[in-house]
């Protein structure tokens, strides 16, 4: 995931690169996101989660486009 | 009944393998985690594999030493992280806060625009998130894609 400095920018990278847009976060909304994603691994317990846990975790942010969708991750 | 479970050495190699990385900034070498835990080279190598395998780390294909232990990264990147005592590298844009975030602290970013590359300034308040700066965040890959290929995502 990169970082653009404003829309101009990012839609300049991507007419470079010939790619399609994909989904595009304020900083406020990548920390939530942030926040919410990483547990701390140096928790003696930690376990990966299952694709439909993260995906529970993508929604609970609004995150629930089929962009954001995980069933069938690896 | 008790209900207290010991670590295995795979766990445990994970918790020393992030506390590190917390504590000075890059994650291990295998060297260092031989050091840790009395064992050889090649037995801290097939122990990282073993965390990988747990979804924890991301290993250099070439070396089987750690490319990713997220959000921090082994590698110098266009997103560095600083706290007060200690400087960390992240895999990317989102990794940027994910480790003030993992860690609960507050910091200062210094990172680069993916178009004209040239510097960006972000703090972020431990408790309140980013105070100042700007920026975009762009997930190119779709979410059911991001472990197909990490590097790429």
């Amino acid at each position: 995931m990169l970082l653009f400095r404003s829309e101009e920018h990012l839609n300049r990278w991507l007419l470079r690169r010939g790619s399609q847009r994909g989904a595009v976060l304020t900083l406020d909304a990548t920390w939530e996101l942030a926040k919410a994603w990483y547990v701390d691994r140096r928790l003696p317990h930690w376990r990966a989660r299952h694709p439909a846990e993260s995906e529970g975790v993508l929604r609970a942010l609004g995150l629930e486009s089929d962009f954001w969708a995980m069933q069938g991750a690896p | 009944m008790n209900s207290f479970q010991p670590l295995d050495q795979v766990d445990a190699a994970r918790v020393f393998v992030y506390s590190h990385t917390a504590d000075d900034g890059m994650p291990p070498s295998s060297a260092t985690i031989a050091d840790h835990f009395g064992c050889t080279a090649a037995d801290a190598l097939e122990l990282l594999k073993a965390v990988a395998a747990r979804k924890a780390l991301t290993l250099d294909p070439a070396t089987g030493e750690i490319w990713m232990a997220p959000p921090f990264s082994a590698r110098r990147t266009a997103f560095q992280v600083h706290g007060d005592r200690t400087s960390w590298w992240a895999n990317c844009s989102w990794d940027m806060l994910g480790i003030p975030a993992t860690l609960g602290v507050s910091a200062r970013i210094e990172a680069h625009c993916g178009c004209c590359h040239e510097p960006m300034h972000i703090t972020v308040d431990a408790q309140r998130g980013p105070v100042s700066g700007d920026g975009l965040v762009h997930f190119l890959v779709p979410a059911r894609q991001w472990y197909r290929d990490i590097g790429f995502t």
